[in-house]
């Protein structure tokens, strides 16, 4: 039977959510790092080939997750799409998942761009931020580094981005002379 | 009679020499002086006739002249105004031309005109543009070369500063 993804997140969202917030940010976390690696493996068409077993996909999944140090019950998951045949359907699971975590724990995801990693006390202000722009309870930053910003920083949380780098400001100054 | 004869003239042959003149001349007015005097009348009446035929020429040629005269001023008349509508016309032509072609000059020039200033226009926005362009490119080389950890550390202090206010 086909589910759809947000069907398949809705129930695995109520499934670990017994374990708190925590438990389902790693599953998001961790399904997201699976989703990432079919990506930049491109496994989509090995997947979708039917002359390779399920057994043979399964162990591929496995070495995966196991090599991401990925939980049993991330694996599964995983597993249990591949067997529903909706494993390239897996960044469209962790984007439900996602939206529901925001939906029924007001925790959202802010990503932060800089020059050099954020310190401490910059992470916290940087979570105050993604909280009011993104009008989160909680929020999570997902940081990047990014050197041709030059300086100062670039959060984006929801479907707003505050761009306050270097290379945003010289961007804006060539617009006012050009 | 004494005397005559005295003088060697016969009265008889005086009396018939009267008469044969008398005779003679009866015969001369008759047979000769009548056609000639008819003659010359004819001959008169025939010069009369020249002249008046020649009076009559010559009032028909004075008033033929004079038509001549008349149709010929008012040839010169209408001519005259023909020259001077033609003139007239020529002189509006050519102030239509001329006209036409000042206009056609002065759009001429109104498009040189415009097309200098959008070229200008154009070439100096596009100065402008790769002037900021290399204004640019130089302070990222700079930058790049110059930004060290604490300066990007400040650089995002700052930024979040900013954006909280």
């Amino acid at each position: 039977m086909q589910r759809s993804p947000k069907t398949i997140a809705l129930a695995y969202i109520n499934h670990v959510k017994p374990n708190g917030i925590e438990a389902v940010n790693s599953a998001i976390t961790e399904l997201g790092l699976i989703a990432e690696s079919v990506r930049c493996l491109k496994l989509a068409s090995f997947f979708k080939n039917p002359s390779f077993t399920f057994e043979k996909k399964e162990e591929w999944i496995r070495k995966i997750a196991g090599a991401l140090k990925i939980s049993s019950e991330t694996q599964n998951l995983a597993v249990t799409l591949l067997k529903i045949n909706q494993i390239n359907s897996i960044n469209k699971v962790v984007t439900c998942m996602k939206e529901l975590r925001l939906e029924q724990f007001g925790v959202g995801e802010g990503c932060v761009t800089t020059v050099t990693p954020l310190t401490t006390e910059q992470k916290d202000a940087v979570n105050d931020l993604i909280k009011k722009i993104g009008k989160f309870k909680e929020a999570i930053i997902i940081e990047n580094t990014n050197p041709n910003l030059l300086g100062g920083i670039a959060v984006s949380a929801g479907d707003r981005l505050v761009d306050a780098t270097i290379k945003r400001q010289l961007k804006n100054i060539l617009k006012l002379v050009s | 009679m004494e005397a005559l004869q005295k003088l060697g003239i016969d009265f008889k042959v005086l009396i018939a020499q009267i008469i044969n003149f008398g005779i003679l001349f009866l015969i001369l007015k008759h047979y000769l002086y009548r056609p000639i005097l008819n003659a010359l009348d004819k001959r008169k009446k025939r010069i009369k006739e020249s002249l008046e035929k020649a009076a009559e020429i010559e009032k028909r040629s004075a008033e033929s002249e004079k038509e001549y005269n008349n149709k010929m001023l008012k040839a010169n008349q209408e001519a005259t105004v023909i020259i001077d509508k033609a003139r007239l016309e020529a002189e509006k032509t050519r102030k239509s031309i001329l006209d036409k072609a000042e206009k056609e000059a002065e759009s001429v020039k109104i498009a040189a005109d415009k097309d200098i200033a959008d070229k200008r226009n154009a070439l100096y926005a596009d100065v402008k543009k790769n002037a900021g362009k290399l204004a640019i490119f130089i302070v990222t080389k700079v930058l790049k070369q110059e930004m060290n950890e604490e300066l990007c550390q400040k650089s995002v202090d700052k930024a979040l500063k900013e954006i909280n206010v």
